[in-house]
C-alpha cells in the first residue's frame, strides 16, 4: 500500500504507534508517550507466584541522533545505518517479575523435579517457598544488533550483569515482522532467549539454605523460545484498539528448577491505545 | 502535532547525466528534491522534465519503472505533471525501441524533521 499526502494521518499514527516495518519511526528528541489501557495477564509460571496482571500499559520513547530511551531500555547506537544498527544498551532484567508477587505459603516436592543435582534426601524433601531468599532486581548491560530487510528486521543482543546480581549473562535473537492492510497492523515476532548458568541459577536454583540443608539445586545454562503477536487497528491519529498475545517456553528450566509449576508463560492483552 | 500536509519543493533544474550509451546527453528535473514530513509520505509536486540528446532518437519516459510517455525521434523533450510519487524516485529516458537506458535523473527525498527507527516493542519486557 503506498502511502499519500491523503493517508499521512495513517502514516503518523502508524509510526507513532510504532508498528510495522514500513513505519516504525519516531521524531527525534521528541517525547512519545503512549499508553495501553485494557485488561491482561501475564501467567506465572512459579509456584505461588501470582499471575501479573495489566491494565495500564505504557509506552515510551525518546530519541536523539544517537541516545534512546526506549521501554525500559537506555541506549547509544553508535552504528545507524540504512540495513544496520548497533547500540550499547542497558536494561532492567526481565526475570525478576515472576517474583514481583511471590507470596505463597504453600510447600512443594524437591522430589518431583528432574533436578541434574541429585538430593540426598530419604523422604520427600519439601521447601517452602516463604522461606526461599528473595530475587532482586538487575540492571543488564550489553550491546544489541539490529539488520533491517524488506521482510522484516532481525535482532540480537547479549547483555551482562553490571549490578552484581546474579553476576551471569544473558543473550537474545528474535526476527520481527510488519504486515499493513489498509487500518490493520500485525507485527509477529520469535526469538529465543538465551539464560546462563549464573541468571538460572541465581532466579531459579535453590541454595543448600534454602533447600534446608538437602543441598543447592543448580539449573545449568538454557534457552528459551518465544512467539509473540500484536495486533493493532488503526481508529484514527491519536487512538488504535490493541491485541497482544506472547509464549514464552520455559521447558529447560521448569525440568531443572522445582520453583516451576509450568513450563511455560502466556501474555494476553486486549485494549486500546492511546497517543499522547 | 504539526500538520503532516505539507509537501514542499526545493531547487530549481539541477542536470544530472549518468548513462554512457551517449555523450552529451542532459535530463533535467525541476524540483531536484522534494520535502516531505516523513519518509514514509509521498511526495505530491508539479515536475518539469526536460532533456536534450545529441541526435534524434525515440525515447520514453519513465518514473521508476513506470512509463510517463514516448515520442518520436527528437532531440529535445519537455514534459510537465503532476507527480504524486514514493520517494526517491528515478526519472529516466530509454530508448523507445530496444528498451535501452539512455540518461537518468533522480529526484531525492528531504524530510522536514528527522527520525528514527524505533527499536523497541512496548511488549519487549513481558
Amino acid at each position: 500500500m503506498r502511502l499519500g499526502l491523503h493517508n499521512s494521518v495513517l502514516s503518523a499514527a502508524l509510526a507513532a504507534l510504532g508498528c510495522g516495518v514500513y513505519a516504525n519511526e519516531v521524531p527525534v528528541e521528541q517525547w512519545h508517550l503512549g499508553v495501553n489501557i485494557g485488561y491482561g495477564v501475564m501467567t506465572n509460571p512459579l509456584h505461588g507466584g501470582d499471575d501479573v496482571h495489566l491494565y495500564v500499559v505504557p509506552d515510551v520513547a525518546y530519541y536523539t541522533d544517537t541516545w534512546y530511551l526506549d521501554n525500559n531500555q537506555l541506549g547509544y547506537t553508535f552504528v545507524n545505518q540504512d540495513e544496520h544498527v548497533l547500540s550499547a544498551i542497558t536494561e532492567i532484567n526481565p526475570e525478576t517479575r515472576f517474583f514481583v508477587d511471590w507470596h505463597p505459603s504453600s510447600v512443594f516436592a524437591l522430589q518431583q523435579i528432574d533436578s541434574s543435582a541429585p538430593l540426598i534426601a530419604e523422604g520427600p524433601a519439601r521447601v517452602r517457598v516463604d522461606d526461599l531468599d528473595k530475587r532482586h532486581w538487575a540492571l543488564d548491560a550489553g550491546f544489541e544488533y539490529h539488520y533491517f530487510t524488506s521482510i522484516g528486521q532481525f535482532q540480537a543482543k547479549a547483555l551482562a550483569d553490571v549490578s552484581d546480581v546474579y553476576r551471569g549473562w544473558r543473550a537474545q535473537a528474535s526476527w520481527r515482522w510488519g504486515y499493513r492492510f489498509e487500518q490493520w497492523v500485525l507485527e509477529p515476532n520469535i526469538g529465543v532467549n538465551y539464560s546462563s548458568r549464573e541468571q538460572n541459577d541465581y532466579f531459579y536454583g535453590l541454595s543448600r539454605e534454602e533447600t534446608g540443608g538437602y543441598g543447592a539445586i543448580v539449573v545449568g545454562s538454557s534457552v528459551q523460545p518465544y512467539a509473540k503477536i500484536d495486533v493493532s487497528y488503526l481508529v484514527d491519529e491519536h487512538n488504535a484498539l490493541r491485541m497482544h498475545l506472547g509464549y514464552i517456553d520455559y521447558h529447560s528450566q521448569a525440568k531443572a528448577s522445582p520453583l516451576f509449576k509450568e513450563s511455560s508463560s502466556l501474555t494476553l492483552f486486549i485494549g486500546v491505545k492511546h497517543l499522547f | 502535532m504539526m500538520s503532516l500536509a505539507a509537501t514542499a519543493v526545493i531547487g530549481s533544474a539541477v542536470i544530472m547525466t549518468a548513462m554512457p550509451a551517449l555523450a552529451n546527453e542532459l535530463l533535467e528535473i525541476s524540483p531536484q528534491y522534494c520535502v516531505v514530513e516523513n519518509k514514509e509520505q509521498a511526495c505530491t509536486t508539479q515536475v518539469n522534465i526536460r532533456w536534450t540528446l545529441p541526435q534524434a532518437i525515440p525515447v520514453c519516459l519513465l518514473e521508476n519503472n513506470r512509463t510517463l510517455g514516448c515520442w518520436p525521434a527528437q532531440q529535445q523533450g519537455v514534459w510537465q505533471y503532476k507527480a504524486e510519487v514514493q520517494l526517491p524516485a528515478i526519472y529516466s529516458l530509454t530508448h523507445a525501441h530496444t528498451g535501452e537506458l539512455v540518461v537518468d535523473t533522480q529526484l531525492e527525498l528531504q524530510t522536514l524533521r528527522s527520525s528514527r527507527r524505533r527499536l523497541r516493542s512496548v511488549w519487549s519486557f513481558f
